[in-house]
């Protein structure tokens, strides 16, 4: 099935489409969706709800633009949705804890944890990684997203432009090459923090 | 060697962590549990869809004027009765006639 043939399956509300969708695209949504909200319980969930969206938004789709990007931008959009949302709850959990002795770094720390293990990362670059996923959850969102893509999913700066928008305009190359020296310098700032307060 | 070379060191070492990452793959009943929520999404899509249809909503809508416009005729009527009652008492009272003698 081609993807011309594929958007017409789902328009029409082929079964048998959206499981070809789903057995296409899984791999993708799920890894793109757990590296933003690094919980693999929650990740799948939000995978889930992406394909469903993706289904019923898809007479809106046209068929015009590239059916990959589009579900992406999906991808991105629901993950920090739920990153969001999700934090919104551990801040106020985290309100009263202003009032301890704990300093800010403290507080931060608890926020974005470095814990998350990537099933797909070498097991002896485990915990090397964990403590960059650490810092990647500290960076703004659309350096996060800029940086997942690129770095986590693989994509070329180009393909990025056609899924990041900024008010409905596609990104130029230059923003996303923009983000993603941006994303590299707070990066290697937190890094280096996060090595010094180790030694 | 000097420290902040060494922190340095980590630090690319670090970025290089990532580097041959391979995709994390959903559990192998991902596409089931889609479908399923798919097939829920779509339910409770078409019973909410039942319920908002003009049709039902404007249905709804009158019954619950006609009821209110019942109410209030009801009481309407009721209170008329209660000031028919109060004059012929008022009345019987002030020409002294019993209420019963008239009845009979």
């Amino acid at each position: 099935m081609d993807v011309p043939q594929l958007i017409t399956g789902l328009q029409q509300g082929d079964p048998g489409a959206f499981r070809y969708l789903v057995e296409r695209y899984q791999s993708r949504v799920y890894n793109t969706v757990l590296a933003i909200v690094r919980q693999p319980d929650e990740a799948e969930d939000v995978a889930q709800e992406v394909f469903v969206q993706v289904f019923e938004s898809i007479q809106a789709f046209g068929g015009d633009g590239k059916l990959t990007a589009w579900i992406y931008r999906i991808a991105t959009t629901k993950a920090l949705e739920a990153y969001r949302k999700r934090h919104a709850r551990k801040r106020w959990a985290f309100f009263t804890s202003l009032f301890t002795a704990d300093d800010e770094e403290g507080v931060d720390e608890r926020l974005h944890p470095v814990d998350f293990a990537h099933p797909g990362v070498k097991l002896e670059q485990q915990e090397r990684a964990a403590v960059l996923f650490g810092a990647i959850d500290r960076l703004p969102e659309n350096q996060k997203v800029a940086f997942t893509l690129h770095h986590i999913e693989g994509l070329s700066y180009q393909e990025i432009t056609d899924v990041m928008q900024l008010g409905g305009t596609p990104l130029s190359l230059s923003a996303v090459e923009s983000l993603l020296h941006r994303a590299k310098v707070n990066l290697r700032k937190r890094l280096t923090n996060y090595y010094h307060q180790d030694n | 060697m000097k420290p902040n070379q060494h922190i340095q060191d980590e630090v690319e070492k670090t970025f290089r962590s990532i580097e041959g990452i391979e995709r994390a793959e959903p559990t192998p009943f991902f596409l089931t549990r889609t479908q399923a929520r798919l097939a829920r999404h779509t339910t409770s899509q078409s019973l909410t869809g039942w319920v908002f249809r003009p049709a039902y909503v404007l249905a709804s809508l009158g019954l619950v004027l006609l009821l209110n416009l019942s109410a209030v005729a009801y009481a309407h009527q009721q209170v008329a009765q209660y000031e028919q009652d109060q004059e012929t008492v008022v009345l019987s009272a002030e020409w002294g006639n019993d209420l019963r003698a008239l009845d009979w």
